[in-house]
């Protein structure tokens, strides 16, 4: 029940509640199976950035639900979200406080839910769970880098979801089945941020110089952070394609 | 009969939902950092935070959304929090300094919270005194609120009622930091 309270708001949250409301019963999570999406795997190790002088940085995270923070969830994710950071190997140092040069990284990963979340859990409870359904929670991971000398902010978006089934309901053909909802949770945030992290990494304005490509990727598209395909991606979600936001005039051509 | 009390009792531990315990520390945001970083606002003290004359003790101990209650950190009270985000935010931002010759202190004097549907709403307001030298140089009321949608399904509707309230701690703090009033008083 922890977990949910952290992700109250989400599509799986909304859908198991529902069901759970159908059928009068107060935790449904073992009727929960969670699926991280295929579409942004973890990175190989020739597709991660090196950068030639990694600098000490000053880490910000908040989870939000639909760009509302949610403190909760901010609180279970920062540590992964730290580790993400630590092992993308950009920087140094990474610390609360202010890093010694000024440098600042901010981390949001928004949810937005699946609208419909919570009729499709209704009507599997209506069923007793014979009827199952699917929804999805999507992502989308902004990072944002403040260089030491605060001016030219560098930002960096990657998108990524998870597919939650309740009842009777297949896999989906798109995902790839977590333990739990937790390590579902979990395996998204790596993804997300490295992915994030990486294409930050590979911009000529976070270093200075041209960041080293990634064996095998030199023809490959600036930014790696390809995500969920778009067919798993309804209206109301944002592009699926990793985005590059930072002004063309710091972007070293 | 025993299966009908069995499912109403089941049905209002889904809607009443059991979101208990304390809000989260606060965690300062890029926009809160830059709010502090902002407006050439010198490193400042974070003095004393209480509740306002005459409002009752309740207010700065819990706040309830349906059946749920929260609590503020560590257990302190709201007031107390309030300066704590403040404090946070200054520290993120590289201007929080106990030796400042200038210390904000704030009285509590608003903390609302409800989860009517299909929109619930959120207040918090507080009075901010800034202090240089002994000398008062800033005194002025600021609240903020939030209207949010606001879920049938209370094991919904209640955390994120609380995530919505206790987000108002930072945007009243950057309040603040963001007043041009503020920025003149502390900083001539």
């Amino acid at each position: 029940m922890n977990l949910f309270t952290r992700f109250a708001r989400s599509a799986f949250v909304c859908a198991a509640m529902a069901f759970a409301l159908t059928l009068s019963i107060s935790a449904p999570a073992h009727a929960v199976v969670m699926y991280v999406d295929k579409g942004l795997p973890d990175l190989t190790p020739d597709q991660i950035v090196h950068v030639a002088n990694p600098q000490p940085v000053q880490l910000l995270f908040q989870l939000q639900t639909k760009e509302r923070p949610n403190s909760k969830g901010t609180t279970f994710l920062k540590a992964k979200v730290l580790e993400a950071v630590k092992n993308s190997g950009l920087f140094t140092d990474v610390t609360d406080g202010p890093a010694t040069n000024g440098a600042v990284l901010s981390i949001t990963i928004d949810n937005i839910p699946e609208a419909n979340a919570g009729s499709k859990g209704f009507g599997t409870g209506l069923t007793f769970g014979l009827v199952g359904t699917v929804v999805t929670d999507y992502y989308v991971c902004t990072v944002e880098y403040l260089p030491p000398s605060g001016v030219g902010k560098i930002t960096k978006t990657a998108n990524h979801s998870l597919h939650s089934t309740i009842g009777l309901k297949s896999a989906p053909l798109d995902g790839i089945k977590a333990k739990n909802v937790e390590e579902g949770v979990f395996i998204m945030t790596r993804q997300i941020v490295s992915h994030a992290l990486n294409s930050l990494g590979e911009d000529p304005a976070f270093s200075g110089t041209p960041a080293q490509p990634a064996q095998g990727q030199a023809d490959a598209p600036t930014d790696a952070a390809t995500a969920a395909p778009a067919e798993t991606v309804p209206a109301a979600a944002p592009a699926p394609a990793a985005t590059d936001e930072t002004p063309a005039a710091q972007v070293a051509s | 009969m025993r299966f009908a009390a069995f499912a109403v009792l089941a049905l209002s531990a889904v809607l009443a939902g059991c979101a208990t315990g304390p809000l989260e520390s606060p965690q300062p945001t890029l926009a809160d950092l830059q709010a502090a970083r902002n407006g050439g606002i010198p490193p400042l003290n974070v003095g004393e935070f209480k509740l306002a004359p005459g409002k009752p003790q309740s207010m700065d101990r819990v706040i309830v959304a349906r059946a749920g209650t929260a609590s503020p950190p560590e257990g302190k009270s709201f007031a107390k929090y309030l300066g704590s985000t403040l404090e946070a935010t200054l520290k993120a931002a590289g201007k929080l300094d106990p030796n400042s010759p200038v210390t904000v202190q704030g009285l509590l004097g608003q903390s609302e919270l409800n989860t009517n549907m299909p929109h619930g709403h959120a207040a918090l307001g507080a009075t901010f005194i800034a202090v240089k030298n002994g000398q008062e140089v800033y005194h002025k009321d600021l609240s903020v609120d939030s209207s949010f949608d606001s879920a049938f399904i209370g094991a919904i509707a209640i955390p994120a009622a609380f995530n919505e309230y206790a987000a108002l701690y930072a945007r009243l703090v950057d309040k603040l930091l963001g007043d041009p009033d503020f920025q003149a008083a502390v900083t001539r």
